[in-house]
């Protein structure tokens, strides 16, 4: 027993670590500790270096209301998309459990959003939603209305991208809840049954709350997907004739697409989006700590 | 004793090929773009494939020793990724396609070797053009690679049908001012009660007010943002109000599909939309297209060549003699025949035998020499404003409101200019301009 644990002990333990330990260090921490540095200069990237302190911190939260502007765009666009992405994911899940046909199909079918390429996700919602030839648009003018210019609105824009999170990400939601349902015995169900307890009692009052840790999981992970969207905006609203920056009157500029306006626009500001990106991730531990803080509830 | 062999070689294995990648290009492999047999690799990168893929082949042909690596770069990115090359430490090409709109943020990066080392004598070229790649301190950082002039295209049949022709001479005439389009436009749409409009975009109409505009974008330190935007979008919004322009957004695949449609009639066209534009999205359109002048001639965009200052000599040289081929010898003429480009190199530019459109393009157009509109009466009195840094900016705002302006018919021009104020004081960032 002593013999074993020494040969803990040794170098080889060490070794086997170097790798990952090493590549960690170059790759995840040094970046981090390296744009918290670059967040006290001014910096465009390539020219000279200057550190100006907290200067950055203090424009941000005083002079910047695109910072604003993308944090309220942001959580508008999330709070939209990803509560009902989840609650469908629930419900999805919870039909498709007791499927006897087909069950491997809807799966899958419902699943492929999440692995299809962001690109052609914005191809997809152009098509869907462009004013002249879109497919919505045709439906609607069909049943007597009038087009919409659903993405060249600032009105309708937010909830275009917000769409495109529900379609995307319902399927893995769906996922997670199944695998959990698949987790809940059988016995619980079977002893509600034999109580008299209807479908809808049983769903609600064993389903959700045994799921919870699993929407626990979902809820933070979403908060985080939220604060990092950048692919959908961004490549519904950018192409070669007429970029704008966050799309129609700005109302689709996310938190990263502001970032990566100041870091790689015409006129960077490297140092700057340093500091918007530690502000970000700041936020993001805020809401991730609170959301548990939430959604565990007495348990901590 | 194996067995511990076996661990270290593999975690030396492991860790070894993990970092393998981050390693610098060793010398040995910079050189290999110059071997000991004269032959030069240029690496680049651009956007304009229909220009550089004939440009490279034919010089190859002519030059055995040097050798092409092109790389096709988005336009909207190609600065970006030369700026995250630049800061990353990662090589840049030999040479790069740099886009005239922000040619200014390329000289801020001062990665442009300085052509005048290589005795480049830039008043050959037409002066405007070659300005723009000048930095203040006299320094020649590209190449200008054509000229740009730009007329309105049109569609023959679409023109009979609402205007009683489909001669060029007879709509000039017809067409001689802003005002005549908007009443245009608006007999168009109630004859097609509502179906065809002059214009499909109206940020394409926006970038064509854009670049056609006397108003330069800076004075001095402060960006002119009021006057440019009042004196584009007020026409822009005459032209929405007389309903001669549709609400596409300019450059999606569904705004690319007009140009083959039976809906729209013209198009701003300066010479590279010919093959980028109408021939690309409208290909079986041979002889139904037809080209004006704008109400006021105009050079719109355009594009140099810059080399790497980090390049090698050879390669360096090599890239040089391209760029002077392309524009003042025999590459000059692929040019023009091939993309239709028209070199701002005095001596050809200004010899009307010289100057001339391919059978083809001439084909295209019905039979029209638009070489001779293009190159004869447009360019001479081209009209063109200084490049500044926040070109690009300004583009971004004037693509939004020009949008926004389309999407909500009762916006006013004033609180289209308001709303662009807000943007554009947030968008520019640096405190030594002042917003006006």
């Amino acid at each position: 027993m002593k013999k074993t644990h020494n040969k803990y002990k040794g170098a080889w333990p060490s070794a086997f670590l170097a790798p990952f330990c090493v590549c960690f260090f170059l790759f995840n921490l040094f970046p981090i500790l390296y744009s918290f540095y670059m967040s006290f200069l001014d910096w465009n990237g390539y020219g000279e270096k200057t550190s100006i302190g907290f200067q950055n911190y203090i424009e941000i939260f005083t002079k910047d209301d695109l910072f604003w502007k993308s944090l309220l765009n942001t959580v508008k666009i999330g709070v939209i998309g990803f509560p009902i992405a989840i609650i469908l994911g629930l419900v999805f899940a919870a039909i498709i459990c007791n499927l006897v046909h087909c069950k491997n199909l809807l799966q899958t079918v419902n699943f492929l959003p999440y692995i299809t390429t962001p690109v052609a996700i914005g191809m997809i919602f152009t098509f869907i939603f462009e004013k002249h030839v879109g497919f919505l648009n045709k439906l609607i003018t069909a049943l007597g209305g009038e087009a919409i210019n659903f993405t060249g609105s600032p009105k309708w824009a937010p909830l275009v991208i917000a769409f495109m999170i529900i379609w995307k990400c319902t399927g893995y939601y769906m996922a997670m809840y199944l695998a959990g349902i698949t987790s809940v015995s059988e016995d619980v169900y079977e002893a509600a049954r034999i109580d008299g307890a209807s479908r809808v009692q049983t769903f609600f009052k064993i389903t959700i709350p045994l799921l919870k840790p699993v929407t626990t999981f979902l809820v933070i992970t979403s908060a985080i997907y939220a604060f990092q969207l950048f692919d959908e905006p961004n490549l519904l609203f950018t192409n070669q004739s007429a970029t704008t920056v966050g799309g129609p009157g700005q109302s689709c500029l996310t938190m990263v697409w502001n970032f990566y306006n100041q870091a790689f626009g015409a006129n960077p500001r490297l140092g700057y989006a340093s500091a918007l990106s530690c502000v970000l991730f700041i936020i993001i531990v805020l809401v991730s700590v609170v959301g548990l803080r939430v959604m565990n509830g007495k348990e901590d | 004793m194996k067995k511990k062999l076996v661990s270290v070689l593999l975690v030396a294995a492991m860790t070894v090929s993990m970092l393998a990648g981050c390693g610098a290009k060793s010398d040995s492999e910079k050189g290999s773009s110059a071997s000991a047999d004269g032959d030069v690799t240029i690496t680049y990168w651009g956007w304009d494939s229909n220009y550089y893929e004939p440009m490279f082949a034919a010089y190859e042909k002519e030059h055995p020793n040097v050798h092409f690596e092109p790389t096709a770069v988005e336009w909207g990115d190609m600065l970006t990724k030369a700026q995250q090359a630049l800061a990353s430490g990662s090589d840049l090409p030999v040479m790069f396609g740099m886009d005239n709109t922000l040619i200014e943020n390329w000289k801020a990066m001062d990665i442009c070797e300085d052509l005048t080392k290589y005795d480049f004598d830039d008043s050959k070229y037409l002066d405007s053009l070659a300005e723009k790649c000048k930095t203040d301190d006299g320094k020649i950082i590209g190449v200008q690679e054509s000229i740009n002039p730009a007329g309105i295209a049109y569609k023959r049949d679409l023109a009979k049908e609402y205007f009683g022709t489909d001669d060029p001479a007879e709509l000039q005439a017809m067409f001689a001012s802003y005002d005549d389009y908007a009443a245009k436009g608006s007999e168009v749409y109630d004859k097609s009660n509502g179906e065809v409009h002059l214009f499909h975009s109206g940020q394409a109409v926006a970038e064509w007010l854009y670049f056609a505009s006397d108003v330069a974008n800076m004075d001095g330190d402060t960006l002119t943002y009021t006057d440019k935007m009042t004196d584009v979008l007020s026409k822009l919004v005459t032209l929405r109000d007389a309903n001669a322009v549709d609400t596409y957004q300019s450059g999606t695949p569904e705004a690319n599909a007009t140009y083959a449609d039976d809906k729209h009639i013209f198009y701003p066209c300066p010479n590279w939309a010919l093959t980028y534009y109408i021939q690309g999205n409208d290909p079986d359109g041979s002889g139904n297209w037809g080209l004006l002048r704008a109400p006021v001639d105009y050079n719109h965009g355009g594009a140099a060549l810059g080399i790497s200052s980090s390049a090698t000599d050879e390669q360096k040289q090599a890239a040089y003699d391209f760029a002077v081929w392309a524009t003042a010898g025999d590459g000059a003429t692929i040019a023009r025949d091939d993309v239709g480009y028209i070199t701002p190199y005095l001596d050809l530019m200004n010899d009307p035998h010289w100057v001339s459109m391919s059978e083809d393009m001439i084909a295209w157009f019905g039979g029209q020499d638009i070489g001779e509109v293009y190159y004869q009466e447009i360019a001479p009195n081209m009209a063109g404003v200084p490049s500044t840094a926040w070109d690009n900016t300004i583009v971004n705002v004037r693509n939004d409101l020009s949008q926004q302006l389309m999407d909500d018919t009762a916006m006013t021009l004033d609180a289209a200019i308001k709303l662009g104020d807000d943007q554009i004081k947030q968008l520019v960032t640096d405190d030594s301009v002042t917003v006006k």
